[in-house]
């Protein structure tokens, strides 16, 4: 692990220029993000008015008020974008043409160099769509914002190590390319699961007892769970610290595990095409 | 290893259940060392194994078996290490950042390969400059010719200094001024900073001008492995003697002092006779045929020698191989 964080400093230079590089490639695509930014705006009015009706007659669920429960939707959709969710697609791609050759030819490691380019894409999301998206839904929909530094601390902290999180996720499951000549199956399913366990569109306070107690343990919910409960004040600031460290650890196992499969999948590798 | 898929849908959907897998050697008991400083042409007809290599020396390939080194170190176990004293250019591929100027992509490569500025701007500057890529530096790569790109793809291999640097079809499709900017650049690489070049072509010329030795590589093996003046030495002894005539030579026979000459074809004045340069000199063979030629009232108008080069000897080696690889495989449906 060690020598994974000395890669890291030393690759710095590298990782900036591909940060940089992924910035500039995602900025020429303007279009794009309008779209983005349009269907985000459109989702939080959907999921705004699907809460009302749910919330009518009940002043909590599960100790959650309806502020806190409609801050959460609109936020995890205004974060949302800042999370790696294409890299099974991206990998994909690269395989079926061939180019992965270059990718695994690189003086870097692979999962850096997409990790690089992650950066650079949620970098170039976070100035062009969610800090607008946060701007307008905050004062449209009047949600309270925290008035303590330590939860503002604390989820910027917990949102970069959702971002780490949901960065090996992806990672991993990307590397079942290597495995297989079509992975698209893995795509959705990656999706679904990813969505329902990380709490992108249901808090996870809202699930049954028995499922939150599973559910809790798994490194998904440190994806869009975490920050945006230390956010709405579900989890209480002296609960802050456990849920980062909690946070951290997986993405630590993640991460190794991700080298060590990386490794593995190496020795499938098969390029394809002359 | 590759999953057979089955013909037709009823075999697939057999297959989907029960999957048959058989094993291709895509390369097999290759035995070689290369030198510093050496250019080596990497022949062979399609699939003959010649890509799978290159994927086995960037490391990205791990051999089933084998020893392999580059510069002392196993590419498979050192990739990383591996990539920094190497560089690989795909004719059929970019390394290019596709929405980016082509500059940026030289940037980009700098930092990945903490190429010192002073050393980086040289090595640009002088790529620039011979293959003479001032006016594109700025267009996006989408934007570039092949022509274009393939300079861009060049010198974004070489940008980091490798010692050592692996072409697979460089010059595909690539018009003969941009092919020749490139070989001539190559060979000014060679000359001056001994970069060992491995090239794969199809395009023999390539060879011709640039191989300090040949290797032919074919079902994974080697079958050829020469300097390139051997092989015409060794294989190129063939000659064709062209002779015009004043007028059609119908029923002209051929003396028999060149029994060991044949006519290969006759286009009206015009006869081509193929020879061996060990069994006859041309000189030879001129001097009996205008003897015998005179007697009929026919004259010798012009005469032209065409001696073997690389690309004909290479081309007949390849389809007596293939001759028999059909062979082969006839007898085996037998």
């Amino acid at each position: 692990m060690i020598t994974t964080f000395s890669q890291w400093a030393g690759d710095l230079p590298a990782g900036m220029a591909i940060i940089k590089s992924h910035v500039q490639e995602t900025l020429v695509y303007r279009f794009d993000l309008v779209i983005g930014l349009v269907r985000a705006l459109i989702l939080v009015g959907v999921f705004r008015y699907l809460w009302l009706a749910l919330y009518t007659g009940r002043p909590d669920v599960n100790g959650a008020s309806l502020a806190q429960t409609l801050a959460y939707a609109a936020l995890s959709l205004i974060i949302n974008p800042l999370f790696s969710n294409w890299l099974i697609g991206k990998v994909a791609n690269q395989m079926r043409t061939g180019n992965i050759i270059f990718d695994v030819t690189r003086p870097s490691y692979f999962g850096d160099l997409l990790l690089y380019q992650t950066v650079g894409q949620a970098l170039v999301k976070l100035i062009t769509t969610s800090i607008p998206l946060f701007v307008i839904v905050t004062v449209w929909l009047r949600i309270a914002l925290p008035d303590t530094p330590v939860v503002w601390l604390g989820f910027a902290v917990s949102l970069v190590l959702s971002f780490l999180t949901a960065f090996y996720i992806d990672y991993l499951a990307s590397l079942w390319n290597f495995w297989v000549t079509n992975a698209s199956g893995m795509r959705f399913a990656k999706w679904s699961i990813t969505d329902f366990l990380a709490g992108v569109y249901l808090p996870l306070w809202i699930f049954p007892a028995a499922l939150q107690q599973v559910v809790l343990l798994l490194p998904f919910r440190g994806i869009n769970y975490t920050p945006l409960a230390i956010f709405t004040g579900y989890i209480l600031p002296d609960r802050i610290w456990p849920e980062l460290a909690f946070q951290l650890v997986w993405v630590v196992v993640l991460m190794f595990v991700s080298r060590r499969l990386y490794v593995a999948a190496m020795r499938k590798l098969s390029v394809q095409g002359g | 290893m590759c999953c057979n898929k089955g013909q037709g849908t009823r075999e697939k959907v057999t297959r989907l259940f029960s999957p048959r897998y058989k094993t291709v050697r895509a390369v097999d008991g290759i035995d070689l060392c290369i030198k510093r400083g050496e250019i080596i042409g990497w022949l062979g007809p399609n699939g003959a194994g010649k890509s799978t290599t290159i994927k086995l020396l960037t490391g990205v390939l791990h051999p089933d078996g084998g020893a392999l080194k580059v510069n002392n170190l196993i590419p498979s176990k050192r990739r990383v290490e591996n990539a920094r004293q190497i560089g690989v250019v795909y004719g059929q591929r970019s390394q290019l950042w596709w929405d980016l100027p082509l500059i940026d992509s030289f940037e980009i490569l700098k930092a990945m390969y903490r190429i010192p500025p002073a050393q980086y701007r040289a090595n640009l500057d002088f790529m620039i400059e011979l293959l003479n890529m001032q006016s594109f530096l700025e267009q996006p790569v989408r934007k570039l010719s092949l022509g274009q790109r393939m300079k861009g793809d060049i010198v974004a291999s070489l940008l980091h200094e490798p010692p050592i640097l692996y072409l697979d079809e460089p010059t595909i499709g690539l018009d003969v001024v941009s092919k020749n900017a490139i070989l001539n650049f190559i060979g000014a690489l060679n000359a001056n900073r001994h970069t060992t070049v491995l090239l794969t072509t199809h395009n023999l010329s390539d060879v011709e001008h640039l191989c300090k030795r040949i290797l032919i590589i074919d079902h994974g093996k080697i079958i050829l492995d020469v300097l390139p003046d051997d092989l015409i030495q060794r294989y190129g002894k063939q000659r064709q003697l062209i002779v015009e005539f004043s007028r059609a030579p119908d029923g002209f026979v051929l003396p028999i002092t060149i029994n060991k000459a044949v006519i290969a074809r006759r286009e009206g004045n015009k006869v081509v006779i193929v020879f061996n340069r060990d069994d006859l000199s041309a000189l030879q063979l001129i001097a009996s045929l205008s003897e015998a030629a005179l007697p009929t009232g026919v004259n010798i108008v012009d005469v032209s020698i065409k001696d073997d080069n690389v690309e004909s000897v290479i081309t007949r080696i390849y389809e007596d191989r293939e001759g028999k690889g059909t062979a082969r495989q006839e007898k085996q449906a037998r």
